[in-house]
């Protein structure tokens, strides 16, 4: 609802109406329009119902402007909304409060207004003019009346009457606006040195002492949480290989195989001489055939003997050509000839239902298969990887079943063959090998295995998986000196190195404020100061810690004034003010006042809003 | 009872309406006054809040639109015109109260800070609205809050401190604690205004402003 305020820069009745569509679906929500049924929810304010489909269309609203303000378009059917529930529930309560409210103070839409801008809207109209049948006929498509829809325009225009009565009348005061561009448009002049802990600490010597007494103190510091260590089957992919036999005769059907599906490719171009018969004028035709075929044997022209012999007119003329096919164009006993043939061969008579031909292959695609030495060597591979995979998903049930029966790990690794193999101890964060694997982390750690049984099976990915079972659990302990030893020591370092750098910071500020001179100080500790001019507070030009040191600082008189103090990096910082510059509004550009003064007005309408909602809330009778 | 026949019963219908017939007639015709009269009056009221609304209405879009650092004449005028209608003729109605709100920010931003103030002060001065003089409550609280800014801005903090601390703020507390805060500063009452500041913060109103106000005045 302070959203909506704060973007109320058009007129309202514009709002209502320009968006339609929108405020339909956001009111009833688009599946709830088909079948319109009045659910009620458990919520109701001061007696009055809260809609649960209206719920879950506002929380679906929601969810879309969240995913489009992420700059996503996902389709929000897949996701769940029921954690935007409560979100939901609470917008169509302050909805409801608003209306209500609106409606205890007598506030109305006329129905002239009503009617004007349904008649305005361009969703009703045809040719830019107001259709009532079509406006009647798409409210019937959402399952409205134009009863009810008047009645949700009338609620929505209340509601926009209320929210407009405090986001257009939200004011700056000349004074306020004055003081504001005083405070953010205010420009400071200031130095200042940073003295780094890190550095220090690098030339810092620690005692054994020191890291003993340090050890002894801190030992809840030095706590090595709860650890495991697994026993595992593993299933690899790899390792099943060796299972894998592929006989001769797999192969050479998946050659087969792959050859017939490679000749269906095949493109074949055929010419043929037709001489035309049925019954008993076949006998005679074949003879004939047999003559041709002896004079093409004898070299003579094929295209020629097409011409002279040919009964297929269409062909005849050229060549006896009568095109290209894939295996499906001709009649099946020509196609099986054509099969047969070398390129430029001629077939021996062949019949078909038209008669006799004489075929002769002319063009012949390069598709040209691959001899079974070739394909070898790739077809065991597919062989074996297509075996492999079946082997693994079989193992893999069996594996997860046996692990299920069984109360340890060894009979699933003697009924399989697998190694029971171990990890070293690892925390929460995950060890090595298959400990460093999150799925593992998570089941290592399940009550599951923490009792004492067999995890379920766990895909680590494609081609591995494990099953795990509990090896040593160990409680909570110290850890000892020397494992931590290092640690101890750059923390020491460290600690030294930031009471080195405030007390060296202590000393300069000391003599700072006594108008001494530091920078031989600084020479000889190798630092220096850096400088910021004009900055103003909003400036990110720093880091914000410095900054905050600097705008803290009270303007200086004359004099510049000093601020020492520790970041939370634990490095020292002096920081030297030696000017402010006030702003005021008429530095600003009009650009930027037009910009403060809105951003007062949005700001005080939102604080107006919501505390006028509070108590309008705080008196209502809100179940929910 | 029991009747022997039907004249017998006819006899007692006649004896009992020469008997009650008039006062029956009579609670007849009040029950239709009555219920034809809170129509009448009901489609009166709604005709009133109609006319009302849509003045309202053109005004508000007015008002709201613009987005300008000034106010020009015509657009002020218009709204004033707005105003009066309303106020005259409407004033039993919550519009005229809006228009009076919208009003005080158009003098506000034309720097006629007296002009505002008495806008303001007059919807604090009649919450009543309608038959019923119904109250609406935190409408006068905003009131209130604005009117003192206002009275700020004019130079009077110490009044705008007594016309905030007369009444329980209820949820505009954080809205009156920044409002006592600018008015301690004007004052010159730091440690109070810090005070007032923090306690805005604490209800967290107006965040971010509230927070440039109390770092100015620390440092």
């Amino acid at each position: 609802m302070l959203q909506t305020i704060r973007n109320n820069s058009q007129g309202f009745l514009a709002k209502i109406f320009v968006g339609f569509v929108i405020f339909i679906f956001a009111i009833f929500g688009l599946n709830s329009l088909v079948t319109f049924v009045n659910t009620e929810s458990t919520v109701s304010v001061n007696g009055v119902n809260i809609d649960e489909v209206a719920i879950e269309s506002e929380a679906q609203r929601i969810t879309q402007d969240l995913l489009s303000s992420l700059g996503a378009q996902i389709d929000i059917s897949g996701i769940d909304t029921t954690q935007f529930r409560e979100q939901a529930i609470n917008n169509l309560i302050e909805r409801e409060l608003v209306l209500q409210t609106a409606l205890e103070n007598g506030m109305l839409i006329s129905s002239i207004t009503l009617d004007r801008e349904i008649a305005r809207t361009p969703e009703f109209q045809v040719n830019g003019v107001f259709s009532n049948q079509r406006a009647q006929a798409l409210l019937a498509s959402f399952g409205l009346t134009p009863a009810s829809y008047r009645a949700s325009l009338q609620q929505q225009g209340l509601v926009n009457q209320m929210l407009t009565a405090y986001s257009a009348s939200s004011f700056a005061t000349p004074q306020e606006l004055e003081n504001l561009a005083r405070i953010n448009e205010e420009k400071r002049n200031f130095r200042y040195i940073s003295i780094r802990a890190a550095d220090l600490a690098q030339t810092e010597e620690v005692s054994e002492e020191e890291i003993s007494q340090y050890y002894d103190a801190n030992s809840a510091l030095f706590m090595q949480t709860e650890r495991v260590s697994l026993e595992y089957l593993e299933l690899n992919k790899n390792d099943l290989l060796a299972d894998i036999e592929v006989t001769e005769e797999q192969i050479l059907a998946q050659y087969d195989i792959e050859i017939s599906a490679l000749q269906a490719q095949t493109e074949r171009r055929a010419s043929h001489i037709l001489l035309q018969a049925s019954g008993n004028e076949i006998e005679e035709a074949t003879a004939q055939a047999l003559e041709i075929k002896a004079r093409l044997d004898s070299g003579e022209n094929f295209d020629d003997l097409a011409a002279e012999f040919s009964d297929d007119g269409g062909s005849a003329q050229f060549g006896g050509d009568v095109g290209y096919t894939t295996g499906e164009t001709f009649a099946e006993e020509f196609e099986s000839a054509l099969s047969q043939l070398a390129l430029n061969e001629v077939s021996e008579p062949v019949r078909t239902q038209f008669g006799i031909h004489l075929i002769k292959l002319t063009e012949i695609s390069e598709n040209e298969a691959p001899s079974l030495e070739e394909s070898r060597e790739r077809i065991v591979r597919e062989l074996q990887d297509q075996a492999v995979d079946e082997l693994y998903v079989t193992r893999a049930e069996e594996l997860n079943n046996l692990s299920f029966e069984s109360v340890d790990l060894q009979e699933p690794a003697d009924i399989l063959g697998l190694d029971i193999q171990t990890t070293e101890l690892f925390d929460s964060a995950g060890g090595v090998g298959i400990a460093a694997e999150s799925a593992v982390i998570t089941a290592a750690f399940s009550s599951d295995v923490r009792e004492g049984l067999n995890s379920e099976l766990i895909a680590l990915d494609d081609s591995r998986s494990v099953v795990i079972r509990l090896l040593e659990f160990r409680e909570p302990e110290s850890k000892t000196l020397t494992e931590v030893r290092g640690e101890i020591i750059s923390t020491i370092k460290m600690q030294k190195g930031e009471e080195q750098a405030v007390s060296l910071g202590e000393t300069f500020l000391n003599n700072l404020n006594n108008d001494q001179n530091i920078d031989n100080l600084l020479t000889v500790q190798g630092l220096k100061w850096d400088g910021g001019q004009n900055l103003s507070r909003t400036s990110t030009a720093l880091n914000p810690e410095i900054m905050q040191i600097i705008f803290s600082l009270s303007k200086p008189d004359s004099d510049p004034v000093y601020q020492g103090q520790q970041l939370s990096s634990g490095d020292y910082v002096i920081a030297e003010l030696q000017e402010v510059t006030p702003g005021s509004l008429d530095e600003m550009t009009e650009e930027n006042q037009l910009a403060l003064q809105n951003y007062l007005m949005q700001m005080g309408a939102s604080s107006d809003f919501s505390a006028y909602m509070s108590g309008v809330q705080l008196k209502a009778d809100i179940e929910r | 009872m029991v009747y022997d026949t039907d004249e017998e019963q006819i006899e007692a219908i006649k004896g009992w309406w020469e008997e009650n017939g008039t006062s029956v007639i009579v609670a007849i015709i009040l029950v239709l006054a009555v219920l034809f009269g809170s129509r009448y009056w009901q489609s009166s009221q709604n005709a009133t809040a109609e006319l009302a609304s849509d003045i309202y209405t053109q005004m508000a879009d007015s008002v709201e639109a613009n987005l300008d650092l000034d106010i020009d004449d015509d657009e002020f005028n218009a709204a004033l015109n707005w105003h009066s209608e309303l106020k005259t003729n409407f004033v039993n109605t919550i519009y005229s109260r809006y228009s009076a709100l919208l009003m005080a920010r158009l003098y506000v931003q034309r720097n006629e800070l007296e002009n505002a103030a008495n806008e303001l002060q007059w919807v604090l001065d009649n919450p009543g609205l309608g038959f019923l003089k119904s109250i609406d409550e935190e409408l006068a609280l905003t009131a209130r809050a604005r009117l003192a800014r206002v009275i700020i801005a004019q130079g009077s903090a110490e009044a705008a401190l007594k016309l905030l601390n007369e009444i329980d703020p209820g949820t505009f507390a954080g809205i009156f604690a920044e409002i006592e805060g600018d008015a301690y500063v004007k004052l010159g009452r730091l440690p109070e205004a810090i005070d007032a500041y923090q306690t805005a913060l604490t209800i967290g109103t107006n965040e971010q402003v509230v927070q440039l106000k109390l770092n100015d005045i620390r440092s």
